[in-house]
């Protein structure tokens, strides 16, 4: 969770640049081009959280910023007004009854885990 | 190869209804093709003793009269659908050995109707690719050979299942479709490939890659077998919040072949710059088929085509980068060891994933981060709209529409993995319909001048698979498609 509280700054900053008018504003003064340069990739990467090596960041910086380049056509449509679409067919969420119908099966739920003590899941130490 | 390995799902079915051959036979036959088949690499499990048990309980069934829609029928199963007992990986490290302890929802719809499971067919890890080669079990090789007997990929994600049904490894075959995963294969192999209505099939138990996108459905020799297998994985599922409570109507009864004053639109945006010229003149064959079958011929536009492939590169890694997450080395699949449990997930998510799956993982993750969620996934998300306001347009004024299912016939292996976007144009013409929520089918319609297969699309209205598969058997029967690939694999 330290690598989410290193960056909360950086979005503040971001995030009250608003929306999309400005956020392309702002990569027009930085000249970027929507690039993604190896600090952003490496940041990108810790917020996946997926290990990435020192060597690996040049070529993965010039694959994400190949795909946002591709995707930055998406800019030329007028979406003034327009609703976002999260589904794609008409369908109200159904209420069911607030019951348990399932579960009582801890030794299924544990039969894939890499490590395990009796009922739990085993993880490295997380509070010191 | 064995007279049993030739026959369609439904010429199986007449004849294991008419006793004129057994389940166990017919199961034998394709284990022993897929015993002879690893140079195709479909299979990444196969379960013979499953499968002969499986047969025998359906010879048991049908000697007692109690038949099932699909008793005795062996099938292969794409990784991507957990499987109780059998090992299930969506062809990713990081699954490792998982092992489900349950059944997805379509799977044990086919079973209850007495299907036979003979395998798990291969994929592109997490059905990420167009061509099968991002598999952790390497690439799937088309039983379809190009020029001087070159090796070429199935296409993708389902690649496993195309090729294997192209090489009669399995009378049928199940498939995903996220992005075009059903309909590029099926057209890089001679196949039916359809992709049903968002929410006609269940995705519980479906490893899911882009859930607003992701749907089941078969890959078939024929449309009436992908009615037939239609019929038995659709259906209103309550552990899927996005399944749609409807009923299942009897889709092979939609094949009548009478499409007189069915208005088939033809949208301008699907002639792209560069489309090779077979494909141009393929799509006009289609057009004279469905005219000489009765149906009107009306031109349509869909004017955000263009932005489809953009869009989903935004939301479909939007969603895989969520989804993955569940995949930390903590309660399945591999873990890595690391210095604390940061570093744990870390090491475990490097060791794990391929490189495709980074590469979306981490375009999903920007586009959802603070800053950039507006500019990107929720500008995706209104260029959604207006693409599934498109369909709806045309659809005032047809009924179903007609277009290629890829830009070009299969490529070589290794010929589109050196770039991520050369790879992504090949669902160019199938990408639109995921977002739309709609139906599609590939059929095999000609071929090109390499002598490989070459498939047409068709598009429905929402939960339009009747009219859709009637539409579908037309254009397969003035194709008359009866190509098939040679068995040179066999050893």
């Amino acid at each position: 969770m330290a690598i989410n509280k290193a960056i909360a700054p950086a979005n503040g900053v971001l995030r009250r640049a608003g929306g999309f008018a400005s956020f392309a504003q702002l990569f027009r003064i930085k000249g970027l081009n929507m690039s993604v340069d190896e600090k952003m990739a490496l940041r990108i990467a810790m917020l996946s959280r997926i290990g990435v090596s020192d060597e690996q960041l040049p070529a993965l910086a010039n694959e994400l910023s190949a795909i946002l380049g591709f995707v930055e056509q998406l800019s030329e449509v007028d979406t003034t007004d327009v609703k976002p679409l999260t589904s794609a067919v008409d369908s109200i969420m159904r209420m069911r009854a607030d019951e348990v119908n399932d579960g009582g099966y801890p030794d299924d739920i544990l039969k894939n885990a890499p490590e395990k003590d009796d009922e739990y899941f085993a993880v490295p130490k997380v509070v010191e | 190869m064995s007279e049993l390995t030739k026959l369609t799902l439904a010429g199986a079915r007449d004849a294991l209804a008419d006793k004129q051959i057994t389940a166990r036979e017919l199961t034998e036959a394709h284990l022993a093709r897929v015993a002879k088949a690893d140079a195709l690499n479909a299979y990444v499990l196969q379960t013979p003793e499953h499968a002969l048990q499986m047969a025998d309980a359906s010879d048991a069934r049908l000697a007692k009269g109690e038949a099932g829609k699909l008793e005795g029928i062996p099938l292969g199963v794409k990784d991507l659908f957990c499987t109780k007992g059998v090992r299930t990986t969506a062809c990713s490290n990081i699954l490792g050995d998982f092992t489900p302890p349950y059944e997805s929802t379509v799977t044990a719809n086919l079973w209850a109707d007495g299907a036979v499971m003979l395998g798990k067919l291969n994929n592109d890890e997490f059905a990420m690719g167009s061509s099968n080669e991002t598999s952790r079990f390497g690439p799937v090789i088309n039983p379809w050979r190009g020029a001087g007997d070159s090796q070429l990929v199935p296409g993708g994600s389902s690649g496993g299942s195309s090729a294997a049904v192209a090489a009669r490894l399995g009378v049928a075959a199940t498939a995903t479709d996220t992005g075009g995963s059903i309909r590029q294969p099926a057209a890089f192999t001679g196949t039916v490939g359809l992709k049903p209505t968002y929410g006609r099939c269940s995705r519980w138990g479906v490893v899911a890659f882009a859930s607003s996108l992701d749907q089941a459905g078969p890959i078939t020799q024929t449309v009436q077998d992908a009615a037939i297998m239609l019929e038995s994985m659709a259906g209103f599922d309550a552990k899927d919040a996005t399944s749609i409570e409807r009923d299942v109507p009897n889709y092979e009864a939609a094949l009548t072949g009478d499409i007189r004053g069915l208005r088939v639109g033809i949208p301008a945006e699907y002639r792209v710059d560069n489309m090779p010229t077979e494909i141009e003149e393929l799509w006009q064959q289609g057009i004279d088929w469905l005219k000489q079958a009765g149906a009107e011929i009306v031109d349509v536009s869909l004017p955000h085509t263009k932005y489809a492939l953009p869009a989903y590169y935004i939301i479909a890694p939007a969603e895989a980068s969520s989804n993955l997450a569940r995949y930390d080395g903590v309660r399945y699949g591999m873990r890595e060891n690391g210095a604390d449990i940061d570093d744990m997930y870390a090491s475990t998510r490097a060791a794990g994933f391929g490189d495709e799956v980074v590469r979306r993982i981490m375009v999903g993750t920007y586009a959802l981060s603070a800053g950039y969620y507006d500019a990107y996934y929720v500008k995706a998300l209104q260029v959604r709209r207006l693409i599934a306001d498109d369909f709806a347009k045309a659809y005032e004024k047809c009924d179903v529409l007609l277009t290629p299912t890829t830009p070009s016939a299969a490529f070589p292996i290794g010929d589109q993995t050196k770039e991520a976007l050369q790879m992504y144009l090949n669902d160019v013409f199938t990408v639109t319909v995921n977002l739309a929520g709609l139906p599609g089918i590939s059929v095999p319609a000609g071929i090109d001048a390499q002598g490989l297969p070459l498939g047409l699309q068709l598009i429905g209205k929402a939960f339009g698979e009747e009219e859709l598969l009637r539409v579908a058997g037309v254009v397969e029967e003035a194709a008359g498609f009866t190509g098939k690939a040679d068995d040179w694999w066999s050893v």
